[in-house]
């Protein structure tokens, strides 16, 4: 898969790996599952089916106008890195990375948000590539 | 998109090629490569679920299928789901010959079990009432 992502998130991703690099263990370990989660989109040879999810890749139930998805990590203790996605239908092989986050310390909580955030990103990603979805 | 945007250029860019910088260092690499075990790790063990319970009642997904008036296919793509309704739990539950099924959580040292099959009985006992 190509993987599109906002420059904002490039900038997030940057920081991270300078604190992990300067010798930050949770930096590198949120860098660590945050790649993680970008290698496994980008490994996928398909859009995900909603009926076929996996603890990793699970559609986010709080998706307003998106349909939005979630990549997540094995447990650990300390950190909860969560990818948030979205996939344009009928696009092919184009996932849009929209931002990740550590949700250790929120909970779920998190989700509350997460489609008042992503919604206008995938607004913009659609005005900056003409894509319309056919009916 | 591009690489490397201008101050004109859009908001989002191709991440491929970062992706592949931020992989080619080895330790990254080798970090991200024992992330990727446990998470694969993850995901069998969750697809494993319902699978073990068809596995141990010696069925094929094709005679849970029949079971249930489904194709195989259903019943592959259920197995591999992380969330579904109680109801189709219960419906895939008894067609592999489970007699009982329920739900067994601990409050506070209390044990609760709640009876899958009489979830939607409108007779149904509250535990908790």
């Amino acid at each position: 898969m190509d993987i599109d992502w906002p420059v904002d998130f490039g900038r997030w991703l940057d920081r991270v790996e300078d604190e992990a690099r300067s010798g930050d263990e949770r930096s590198r370990t949120i860098l660590t599952f945050a790649a993680r989660a970008l290698d496994q989109l980008r490994n996928l040879a398909d859009a995900p089916d909603e009926a076929v999810e996996t603890a990793t890749l699970r559609w986010v139930r709080q998706s307003r106008r998106y349909r939005l998805w979630r990549v997540s990590h094995a447990f650990h203790p300390e950190v909860a890195v969560r990818l948030i996605c979205w996939f344009p239908p009928g696009a092919g092989t184009v996932v849009v990375a929209l931002f990740a986050a550590d949700k250790a310390r929120l909970g779920d909580v998190f989700y509350d948000g997460v489609a008042a955030r992503a919604d206008p990103m995938i607004d913009q990603w659609k005005r900056e590539t003409g894509y319309e979805e056919k009916p | 998109m591009t690489e490397d945007p201008t101050p004109e250029a859009a908001v989002f860019v191709r991440g491929n090629g970062r992706l592949d910088r931020l992989l080619s260092d080895p330790r990254i690499a080798a970090d991200v490569a024992q992330a990727h075990a446990g998470a694969d790790e993850m995901d069998r063990v969750n697809a494993m679920n319902l699978a073990m319970i068809r596995k141990a009642a010696q069925m094929t997904q094709v005679e849970v299928a029949r079971k249930l008036g489904v194709g195989q296919g259903a019943v592959s793509r259920l197995e591999g789901r992380g969330d579904m309704l109680l109801s189709t739990l219960y419906s895939y539950l008894t067609a592999t010959g489970a007699d009982a099924a329920s739900i067994v959580v601990m409050v506070h040292g209390q044990k609760i079990e709640l009876d899958l099959g009489r979830l939607g009985d409108p007779g149904f006992e509250d535990p908790l009432g």
